[in-house]
This record gives structure tokens, C-alpha cells and sequence, in this order.
């Protein structure tokens, strides 16, 4: 389903692994998802399992943004959706110039894609 | 006697083990401990759980630091395909004891644990019954604590042992400071495996008998795909992976030999020319493996590599401790990856992947080993059974994915 993805997709990637699971990464999954399908946006929200951000999670990550927010919370999520939609970054939960960040940035510019790895169909 | 040096066909009670000079090596090292000290300061044991890292070196840090020191065995044995340290407790606990016995008369101590995994019953009620045995005389005043460990496989790491006899969770910590200097309670502690401790009764008779070269026999264990998966006391240098097979009654279901995995889960793979390498820790480093804890699981054609890659992947990703990040992230990604291939999902840019995420973790930081556990198994079936990996890409192979789960 995946095959052929590019940068000009637009995907938001949660990690939902047990500590930003533990930290309430699956409420801000639930409302980038229902948020997402009020506005009918052109975009996937999709589960990831850890970039290895542990202590500062719940993390996203909005591929073709190049963009990390860190210790985001549900009612974050309307501000990421907008910044995937073309609107401004996210204040205060921005990460994006974080050692952590400039690596997983580096990881998909050298090809990897988060979205290969879900299993969903 | 020599062939059952550890493992003798039926248990050894003390009367046993006494007849068979059993204890004698523990009189002499109280009688002389300058021969003790030297004996086992030249020995070139290594240490048996895989690491090999070499015990008289091991030994010497901890002699160097002030007493009281202490004593682990390290019988928390939950490697997938290792039964060799419960068979040891299982059929001749008292060489263990003597082993523990010795090392506590190296280090001038009486304060011992045995660490040994809980759900090894059979190998706990042993002990027990061994250490029933003994009168306090025999035990030479050292206070030896059985301590039950947790059945997850970091339980097995030697801080994880420390932090667990502390009264914390059985999980790796920091290193350094490392046990030697730093272990139970702050005490140099040597932590070595159950099955280079039951090596030193007989590292101490052959000392002085240097006239005939000696073969240490090991205890391998055999899973996979053999007729008779057992543990297997062999002599390494007279013995092949053909005759280890044959040991184990050869190959199950008729198949031909495919791979070999020599060491445990976190060693990489050997293709069919490995049958004529001889299984000594040597010949299986120079075929471009590693001895680890000889745990041997035999792969026949009938089985798909990346089949095989996906139970490792996944022992790894479950059983990180989620201390490290790092870890966590390296070992859940390398599962996410083989999963998807396992259910046909796979592409090749997929599998250029683990390389991407090698690169991401290169730089961060971890505590134990556990990260680069699944490295070369996933890179060595990479290299050596590109076939089966294509077979998954096209979708024509024919080991279709088993949601019921399999038991070995």
C-alpha cells in the first residue's frame, strides 16, 4: 500500500510505543484522526514504533514537514494538523532543531520511510 | 570420565560426586591458596554464558580489590536453545558447588549467590537438595544464597543480577563501574556463568599433569532441526557440526542442512559448508561466527531464513527492557521490518532499511549488548539467503505466515 511513497505525501507518524503510550500518544492519535476527517484533509495519520525520544514523548513526527514535536498533548493536535496543512509550526512542543530530530530528519533523507514499516492494509 | 566431565547420564548425589573424586580440588585450594591463586590465574577459561570474556582475568580484577568481596553464579539461563547450565544443576549440581566453593576460597570469601532462573524448577529442587547435603564443615563457612531470578532474558545480564540480589527490578545497569570493582552492595563481585564455574574442579586436578595436551569438553545444546534436540557434552576439537548432528540423531523430516546458527539468536548464520568446521570457539570465529553459548539451532531446507529472522527479531524487540531508547527504537524497528517481510508486505528499499536504522543508533548511547544482538543474524541472512528474501518479495514462498504461533 505503501509502495512508491514520497516526500509529497502527507503523513503524521505517532509513536505508540509503551512509553508515549504511557504518556497519552494513543488520545492524540484518536484526535489528529477525528480532526482529519472533520476537515476531510488529504492526509494519513499513521502509527509508529519509536524514535528513540523516549523521555521526551509523546512524539510526532510530520514527514514531509521535516518537522519532531515533542511532549505533545491532545489538544496540541488541531495546531499539528494545520502545520502538516501548510499552516505554521507548533510553538512551545517544536523540536525540530534537537539533536534527536536532526537525526530522524537524516534518516529520511536517506530513504527511509516510518510508513513501510506500518502494517495496516 | 573425561567425556562426562559436567554431565554424567543420571544425577550425581554427593556419595556420586565423592567417589568420583568430587571435592578433593576444594581440600587442596584451602590447604595451599598460592597454588590456588596461581593455578587459576593462568587458567585460560573463558567465560561460558558467551561472552568469553577470559575468568582469570576476571578473577584477578576482583583479587585486586580490597575484601569482602562476593561471589554470582550465573545460572539465569534464558538464551533461546540454552539448557546446558540447568542440565548441570540437574544432573551434577555438586561440581557447581565446588566451583562456587573454589572461587569463594580465591577471593577469601563467604558470601555467595546462586542466581538461577525461577522457572527452572527441576534444576532448583537439584540444588537444594544438593545444598541439603552438605554439612556447614563441607560448605567451609561460606553463606550460599539461591536466589530465583525472573524469566526475561536481560534477568540474564551480570548487573542485572547485581541489581536484583540488591532488591531492585532484574534490569542492566551502567557500566563502569563494573561488578569486579563495584558489584552486590558496593563489593567486588565476580559474576561468572554456572557452566565455567563447574569447569574449575577440573581446571585445578589437571593442573601439574601438563604432560598430555587436555580437551575441556563443553555442554552444546541442539534445537531446530534434529531427531533428538539435547544438551551434548562434546570434546570441540574432535568434533565437527556433522558429528553434532549425528549426535542428535540427524537431521529431522529428511531435509538437507541449510544454515547453522552456532551461538544463540545473536549470532550470525552459517550456510551447509559449515558441517566440516570443527566447533571450537576458534574455527566457529574463523567461519565467520561467533561460539557464544554454543546454544546450536540446526536449520534445515525446509525452513525459510526470514522466517527464522522474524522469531529473533521479535525475541529481541520483546525482550529490550526499554531502558535505552536507542534500543528500544533499534530492536522494534529491525522486527517491524522482518514482520512486514514475513507477511509479504516487503520491498527491497525495505530492506535497506536496517542499515538506516544501524546509522540512527550508531551514536547513542546503551547500557548492555542487547542492541547489537540482532546485527548479524540479520545481516549474515542477508548475505548468505538472499533467495528466501526475494522468494517473500514476489510472494512464492511457501512458509505462509503461522498466526497460530510456533512452539519451538
Amino acid at each position: 500500500m505503501y509502495e512508491g511513497i514520497g516526500c509529497n505525501e502527507r503523513i503524521i507518524h505517532v509513536c505508540v510505543n509503551v512509553d508515549c503510550a504511557l504518556r497519552g500518544s494513543e488520545a492524540i492519535m484518536t484526535r489528529l484522526q477525528e480532526l482529519a476527517d472533520e476537515r476531510n484533509a488529504d492526509i494519513e495519520i499513521n502509527e509508529y514504533v519509536c524514535f528513540a525520544a523516549c523521555e521526551e514523548g509523546p512524539n510526532v513526527l510530520i514527514e514531509h514537514k521535516r518537522a519532531f514535536y515533542g511532549r505533545v498533548t491532545p489538544s496540541d493536535a488541531e495546531g499539528v494538523l494545520e502545520h502538516a496543512l501548510d499552516g505554521p509550526p507548533v510553538a512551545g512542543i517544536d523540536r525540530s532543531t534537537s539533536f534527536i530530530a536532526r537525526k530522524v530528519f537524516n534518516m529520511l533523507d536517506a530513504g527511509f520511510r516510518p510508513g513501510d514499516l506500518s502494517l495496516a492494509d | 570420565m573425561e567425556t562426562a566431565a559436567l554431565l554424567p547420564p543420571v544425577r550425581w548425589s554427593l556419595a556420586d560426586y565423592a567417589g568420583h573424586g568430587g571435592y578433593e580440588q576444594l581440600h587442596q585450594a584451602y590447604a595451599d591458596a598460592d597454588w590456588l591463586r596461581r593455578v587459576l590465574g593462568c587458567t585460560d577459561l573463558t567465560g561460558l554464558g558467551g561472552a568469553h570474556f577470559p575468568f582469570a582475568k576476571k578473577l584477578l580484577m576482583c583479587q585486586q580489590e580490597p575484601a569482602p568481596r562476593v561471589v554470582v553464579c550465573n545460572a539465569a539461563e534464558d538464551e533461546p536453545g540454552s539448557m546446558k547450565d540447568r542440565y548441570i544443576l540437574q544432573r551434577n549440581p555438586h561440581v557447581l558447588l565446588e566451583g562456587v566453593f573454589i572461587a569463594a576460597a580465591a577471593l577469601e570469601t563467604r558470601e555467595a549467590y546462586l542466581y538461577v532462573s525461577e522457572g527452572s524448577t527441576d534444576a532448583l529442587e537439584s540444588l537444594d537438595q544438593a545444598l541439603s547435603e552438605l554439612t556447614d564443615d563441607q560448605k567451609g563457612g561460606v553463606d550460599l544464597r539461591v536466589v530465583r531470578a525472573p524469566d526475561d532474558y536481560v534477568a540474564g545480564e551480570a548487573t542485572s543480577a547485581i541489581e536484583f540480589i540488591e532488591g531492585r527490578a532484574a534490569r542492566p545497569r551502567k557500566v563502569p563501574p563494573f561488578p569486579t570493582t563495584h558489584g552486590v552492595g558496593g563489593r567486588p563481585t565476580l559474576v561468572s556463568n554456572c557452566e565455567t564455574l563447574a569447569n574449575l574442579p577440573r581446571v585445578l586436578a589437571r593442573s601439574g599433569l601438563d604432560t598430555e595436551p587436555w580437551i575441556m569438553t563443553r555442554l552444546a545444546t541442539l534445537t531446530g532441526d534434529v531427531r533428538r534436540p539435547d544438551v551434548y557434552e562434546i570434546e570441540p576439537p574432535n568434533t565437527t557440526f556433522e558429528d553434532l548432528i549425528t549426535m542428535a540423531g540427524g537431521l529431522s523430516g529428511g531435509a538437507q542442512l541449510k544454515a547453522i546458527q552456532p551461538g544463540g539468536p545473536s549470532t550470525a548464520f552459517l550456510d551447509a559448508s559449515a558441517l566440516n568446521v570443527t566447533v571450537t570457539d576458534d574455527a566457529i570465529r574463523a567461519a565467520g561466527s561467533q561460539p557464544g553459548c554454543l546454544a546450536v539451532r540446526i536449520i534445515s531446507s525446509d525452513r525459510c531464513i526470514v522466517e527464522e529472522l522474524s522469531r529473533i527479531t521479535e525475541f529481541f524487540a520483546r525482550e529490550q527492557c526499554g531502558q535505552c531508547p536507542a534500543c528500544r527504537m533499534k530492536t522494534q524497528n529491525y522486527d517491524k521490518i522482518v514482520t512486514k517481510l514475513s507477511r509479504g508486505g516487503g520491498t527491497w528499499h525495505l530492506l535497506d532499511q536496517f542499515g538506516a536504522v544501524d546509522e540512527f543508533v550508531s551514536d547513542l548511547p546503551a547500557i548492555c549488548a542487547l542492541i547489537g544482538m540482532p546485527t548479524a543474524p540479520v545481516r549474515s541472512a542477508l548475505s548468505l539467503f538472499r533467495d528466501d528474501f526475494e522468494r517473500h518479495i514476489s510472494g512464492t514462498c511457501s512458509s505462509a505466515p503461522n498466526d497460530e504461533g510456533e512452539g519451538s
